[in-house]
């Protein structure tokens, strides 16, 4: 059993009202708040999508957490 | 009854689609019937039966030639395009006939070299049966009627009493050259015929153009059709179906079963599950143990679904995964010994193929199709039902007895027939049910698409009904699911069990369904928190618990 931990995709659960509201909060605009991480890139559906499908090819990993986050080094997992 | 669908505006249509060229024009119409054939699962289904057209084209230095266009592999008559009808020289292939024997290597090899198009397909491996049969139009099916006559002990009264002097029969030869040689005497020998019937195997009609040929193909279906229609019993009331459940634990004890046969790395099938009434009503006679030795209605079908059905009878139903594993057994070590009798005459040449089920017929549940992923076995699924209800004529008729055993062999371990299935490397998650919870939304979607496009057969969960819809369509090909909201209690368990129910199995869970509430520590509603850890956490935990359940009672997975 395995997991993604994934942070800031355009999605069902950060919508673009919350987007918008965020950006502001941090005073950027909302291409560079999507791209607010290590990579300075913004993370899509389908880069969250592949993780999984490498988890699951992954035949003898268990109980491991992956980040699909662009690198946000303060969340990172301890 | 059949429906004759031709229709002289669509055929007009087609022809005025290919444009002003009389070539491309006429081979519309070999197109527009081909597709008409193509569209009744009760003449052809899954790449049965072929169709030719004999015309003429000309090649690179502007000369006229004889010309074959042939059904090409690959190809299957309801989606038919001109390019699936690749054009071949005739004469070489007239030519043939002069020689007494010609391997299948080297038929394919004349057949291919004499393409006039090199990128086309490989011409059907029934070329030289059209080639040699004088007609312009020839069209064969593997019509439901036509196989249930083809495989009565007495065709031959049968069929001269049904056709009189019309359809000459042809005693069954494997597809190939013989075959083409003798129907073609055949022809020669019953001029005034209109068609053949090729015993065992399914029929044969021609005409000097598309729409004669296509409707002697109709009338001709037509009248073993009624002469079947009075001959038909009626339908045996089904009892109680197993509940639902049932259905499902059966199911996955069966995918468990045929799981223990697999080396870890071998995945694990599919199914395709049909229980309408006229499978539960077929499954309720007294004959199924001995209808399930008999045999596949036209050779072509034993790639499919191999010779015979497991058969679970209400016994090994009720004792459960024991008595299940214990059948599976069973039918693993009849396949082995039926390979080892047949397959010392190639002299170690053959390699056995899985020797599990890829149909089975279940007391109480229903006939299943098992395949490598959810279009095979539905391929399958729609194989059995059509053997069923050919078996039901046929034994109204005087006996279902199709060809036997080694017969049988040389079809299955037929190097022509291996190619139809397209061996290659087989796609990653090929045979992997995978379930996505949240699967029409954004994230849910994408990874379902990641994992179909490795071959996993999708089941998608969402409280969204018409989003749901949507993404499957998205997804396209054999995937299902079902609308629920997953925070009412009990139903994570309800999507799993529908989704074995659907596919027979689970292999892979991805828990992705989710919401973000946010609010204030100080005011935060007691109703919004809670919400959050229904959704959130404990229909998480729902999800994997049943799914664990599956995964124990298959023998894999997670």
């Amino acid at each position: 059993m395995n997991g993604i931990n994934a942070d800031r995709i355009r999605s069902g659960l950060l919508t673009p009202e919350m987007i918008a509201a965020r950006a502001a909060a941090r005073k950027v605009d909302e291409a560079t708040y999507l791209g607010g991480n290590l990579l300075k890139r913004e993370v899509e559906a389908r880069h969250v999508a592949d993780a999984f499908v490498a988890l699951a090819k992954s035949e003898r990993t268990t109980a491991h957490v992956m980040t699909v986050d662009g690198g946000n080094i303060e969340a990172a997992l301890r | 009854m059949i429906t004759n669908r031709w229709q002289d505006s669509e055929a007009a249509a087609m022809q005025d689609r290919a444009g002003n060229d009389p070539g491309a024009r006429e081979l519309a119409l070999r197109v527009y019937t081909s597709r008409l054939i193509g569209s009744d699962p009760d003449l052809v289904m899954h790449g049965g039966g072929n169709t030719s057209a004999k015309l003429t084209a000309r090649d690179i230095y502007g000369d006229e030639i004889d010309v074959i266009h042939i059904k090409g592999s690959g190809w299957d008559l309801e989606t038919i395009e001109a390019a699936g009808l690749p054009a071949v020289r005739m004469a070489p292939l007239m030519r043939l006939r002069e020689l007494d024997k010609l391997s299948d290597e080297d038929m394919v090899n004349v057949q291919r070299s004499n393409l006039l198009d090199s990128t086309a397909p490989n011409p059907s491996v029934e070329t030289l049966l059209h080639a040699y049969l004088p007609h312009k139009y020839v069209d064969h099916t593997h019509a439901s009627a036509f196989l249930a006559l083809a495989n009565l002990p007495e065709v031959e009264a049968a069929t001269r009493e049904i056709f009189g002097d019309k359809l000459a029969l042809v005693p069954y030869v494997m597809p190939g050259f013989a075959l083409a040689k003798l129907a073609a005497e055949t022809y020669e020998a019953h001029p005034q015929a209109e068609g053949l019937l090729l015993v065992n195997h399914g029929h044969f009609a021609w005409g000097p153009d598309a729409k004669s040929s296509y409707d002697k193909i109709i009338e001709h279906t037509n009248m073993v059709e009624s002469w079947l229609a009075d001959r038909r019993p009626e339908p045996l009331r089904p009892s109680a179906a197993l509940p639902a459940a049932g259905r499902a634990q059966t199911l996955v004890a069966l995918r468990g079963a045929i799981g223990a046969h697999l080396t870890e790395d071998q995945p694990m099938p599919v199914f395709d599950t049909r229980d309408g009434a006229e499978v539960m009503s077929f499954l309720e006679r007294d004959d199924i143990a001995a209808l399930a030795t008999r045999g596949v209605a036209t050779p072509d079908h034993v790639i499919r679904t191999k010779g015979h059905p497991l058969v679970l009878t209400q016994q090994d139903v009720a004792g459960g995964p024991e008595a299940i594993a214990k059948a599976v057994d069973g039918f693993v070590t009849d396949y082995t010994a039926y390979f080892d009798r047949q397959a010392p005459r190639f002299g170690g040449a053959k390699t056995m193929l899985s020797p599990t089920p890829n149909l089975a017929w279940v007391a109480g549940l229903g006939l299943v199709g098992i395949g490598a992923d959810a279009k095979a076995a539905r391929i399958a699924a729609d194989i059995g039902e059509q053997s069923q209800r050919v078996m039901r004529d046929g034994e109204a008729c005087g006996g279902f007895h199709p060809i036997g055993e080694s017969d049988l062999f040389d079809m299955e371990y037929w190097s022509l027939e291996q190619a139809k299935l397209g061996k290659g490397k087989r796609p990653a998650m090929q045979g992997r049910v995978v379930m996505v919870t949240g699967g029409a939304g954004a994230i849910g979607l994408a990874t379902a698409q990641a994992f179909a496009a490795q071959g996993a057969t999708l089941f998608l969960v969402d409280r969204d009904d018409s989003a749901l819809d949507k993404a499957i369509a998205i997804l396209g090909g054999d995937h299902g699911g079902c609308t629920v909201d997953i925070t009412r209690h009990g139903t994570p368990a309800e999507a799993v069990e529908a989704c074995v129910s659907r596919f027979g199995g689970l292999d892979i869970l991805v828990s992705n369904a989710g919401a973000a509430m946010t609010g204030d520590i100080a005011t935060l509603p007691d109703e919004t928190l809670r919400a959050s850890f229904e959704l959130n956490f404990f229909s998480h935990q729902a999800f994997a618990q049943a799914a664990v359940a599956v995964f124990r009672a298959q023998g894999r997975g997670g």
